[in-house]
């Protein structure tokens, strides 16, 4: 993992100082909240519907079981004991005030954590694959790249006042778990036919109100080009991106109204402008952050554990979970764990202190202490070897987090929605709820297979609804809420936009929508595939039929 | 034509606790929502509206804005209610208050 130097300690200590003297201002009626409000948010502190909210950043969602413990004792000691992880791989914490708030910022920044470029019109926290340096299909790990993107990133003054907020994704794998396609900039590593890595750069992705899908604008670039070319990127959007209408400021609408090829052009022009060499990391630098990501001692084991095949058989509960919770490792005798933070009944994303301790706990006895927060809200122990499967899963069912349902219609993404938004037009959370409770039935979860269903409470799309398979919006209806679905949608790297599949529905009424959508599915479906095969197959009209069979 | 006036009482957030809070008759800012002062007029709105600004530039609390109430005294948009009663997913975060689900 990558740990600071001395100039990255500093200078967190420093932002912290800054905020505990302009907090201490803003009490003191030396600032007004209209000259605190872009300082607070410049340090990740919101003011939501119920209290101030603070967003900690997750550098491309890895962190160290003693992160994870501090974020635990963060929750306990100036929250209500728990923590909401997002599908941007941070953690809110809901119910913070104000006047600790700099308490909080010194705890975060003595385990090398902050929330600096949680907010505002700059370049947010970079994402990326949560199996990241370990999974069996990666060229390489990305986290090195995401780490050179967020010191490049870091208070780039050039950057600090962007039209729009601006996200990057990077993977190293060519089958997609960083949404990159969905992302103002994603990252994909390939290899060209010299067998050279590089990247292939997407640009204008993104959801809210126009969802776009990214598009190539360079086939191959090499490694060591990615800062200038980035920077080349940057400086087109900085200066053509529109700042008149905030509507239409982030990069996939410049990219749109341009036209694909002419932007393309234009960034090759001021590429080529630039100071390939004085731009591009020093090689020492790029190794030096390349040597804090070098893979952990693993073992060099059989394929099989004879441990993980007794237990399998011992014990029903735990081979459900083993078929759906883990994931394979480029390494024999290892596997990738994923923590489901989606119970039945529960708030996706949601984590107690407790849960956060024993997830912590779990990394360090069988997982080199490190973990991940994936975007689709759940955790990763990345290096894990079977043998001690079924001790871990025994740790994690102790406390409630053995839901075995990794893909499956229950693990549902949802942003806070009304329940906590500011900006919500309806709730989510309730509507996940009542979902995972109706499918709650693990022989039918696992009999429908590879789903997603993913809920925003409003236009913003923070819980990625345009590219879940099944997408919810929530939206208001004169006073009732009311929840519209999008059919198809698709995070991968076959990204795809969900269509609008009609007039929308009640509070009441999505539930049984989707369990209708879900049930025709099963009718339709050729052996062994997919709701999303199925759906591009037999196109949205089957479906159609089916939601609206009733309502006629 | 002016809309008419819907009854309304005063909301804020507490600028150092951050907790949605609700001016009472006798004055006093509370998490309950429990004896508020309520404006029946256009005059006592904008009186209401007045005091919240006050009470922003006295530094108690902050984004002070009016909540339209319906008969029974309950706010009429479901933000608000969930706003004064908590989030709706579990039962141990409503506010102890919290008369009815919020939807
Ligand atoms: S999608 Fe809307 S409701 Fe949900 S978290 Fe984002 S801004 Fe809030």
């Amino acid at each position: 993992m990558y740990r600071y130097d001395e100039f990255d300690q500093r200078f967190v200590e420093e932002r912290v100082a800054q905020f505990r003297d302009q907090a201490r201002r803003r009490l003191s009626g030396a600032l007004t909240e209209e000259e605190f409000r872009p300082l607070r948010l410049m340090n990740g502190l919101y003011l939501q519907l119920h209290a101030y909210m603070l967003r900690v950043a997750i550098p491309y969602g890895t962190l160290s079981s003693d992160q994870m413990r501090k974020l635990a004792d963060i929750s306990e000691r100036y929250d209500r004991g728990y923590g909401h992880f997002t599908t941007r791989q941070n953690i809110q914490y809901n119910w913070i005030k104000l006047e600790e708030t700099a308490d909080i910022l010194a705890d975060l920044a003595s385990v090398q954590m902050h929330a600096i470029q949680t907010s505002g019109n700059c370049i947010r926290n970079v994402t990326s694959d949560p199996f990241a340096g370990a999974a069996a299909d990666e060229f390489e790990d990305p986290r090195p790249t995401g780490e050179l993107i967020r010191q490049w990133s870091s208070l780039h003054p050039e950057f600090s006042f962007l039209p729009r907020k601006f996200k990057i994704a990077v993977t190293g794998s060519p089958n997609d778990r960083a949404a990159v396609k969905a992302h103002d900039i994603g990252l994909r590593m390939i290899k060209n036919e010299a067998g050279d890595l590089g990247y292939e750069v997407i640009v204008g992705g993104g959801l809210g109100r126009t969802p776009m899908i990214g598009k190539v604008i360079r086939d191959f670039l090499p490694k060591a080009e990615l800062l200038p070319y980035l920077e080349a990127v940057m400086r087109v959007y900085n200066l053509h991106g529109r700042r008149d209408n905030k509507y239409k400021a982030r990069i996939k609408i410049l990219v749109h109204e341009m036209g694909e090829e002419p932007f393309r052009k234009e960034v090759e022009r001021e590429y080529a402008r630039l100071d390939v060499e004085s731009l591009a990391a020093p090689a020492e630098e790029v190794e030096r952050i390349q040597a804090y990501f070098a893979p952990p001692a693993l073992e060099n084991l059989p394929e099989e554990s004879k441990a993980f095949e007794r237990a399998k058989t011992a014990d029903p509960d735990f081979r459900i979970w083993a078929e759906t919770n883990l994931h394979p490792h480029r390494a024999p005798g290892y596997t990738s764990v994923v923590i489901s933070l989606k119970p039945v009944g529960g708030a996706p994303g949601d984590a107690t202190a407790e849960q956060m301790r024993v997830a912590a706990e779990a990394a360090d006895l069988w997982a080199f202490g490190e973990l991940r927060v994936t975007h689709e809200q759940n955790l990763v122990l990345a290096h894990v070897k079977k043998d001690d499967l079924y001790p871990l899963y025994r740790k994690l069912a102790g406390a409630g987090l053995d839901s075995a349902n990794r893909g499956l219609v229950t693990d549902i993404i949802a942003c806070p929605g009304l329940d906590y938004c500011a900006l919500a037009t309806a709730r989510s959370i309730p509507i996940a709820q009542r979902l995972t409770e109706r499918f709650a039935d693990p022989k039918r979860q696992r009999d429908i297979g590879p789903l997603s269903i993913k809920i925003s409470g409003c236009i913003n799309a923070c819980g990625h609804h345009h590219i879940g398979h099944i997408g919810i919006l929530g939206l208001d209806k004169a006073g009732a809420e009311f929840y519209q679905l999008t059919l198809g949608g698709d995070p991968t790297e076959t990204a795809a936009i969900g269509e609008r599949a009609g007039a929308g529905f009640s509070a009441e009424g999505v539930v049984d929508a989707i369990e209708r959508l879900v049930d025709r599915y099963l009718e339709i479906r050729e052996p062994s595939e997919t709701f999303l095969q199925t759906y591009r197959r037999t196109g949205a009209e089957s479906f159609k039929d089916a939601l609206y069979a009733e309502a006629g | 034509m002016a809309k008419a006036f819907v009854s309304s009482i005063l909301t804020a957030n507490d600028l150092r606790e951050g907790w949605s809070v609700f001016l009472t008759r006798d004055g006093r800012w509370s998490r309950d929502w429990a004896d508020l002062r309520v404006a029946a007029s256009a005059e006592e709105g904008a009186e209401l509206s007045a005091l919240g600004a006050a009470e922003e530039a006295a530094r108690r609390v902050v984004g002070a804005y009016l909540v339209e109430i319906d008969a029974e005294g309950r706010a009429k948009l479901r933000r608000e209610r969930i706003r004064a009663e908590g989030p709706t997913h579990r039962a141990d975060l409503r506010r102890a208050d919290a008369l009815s689900e919020a939807a």
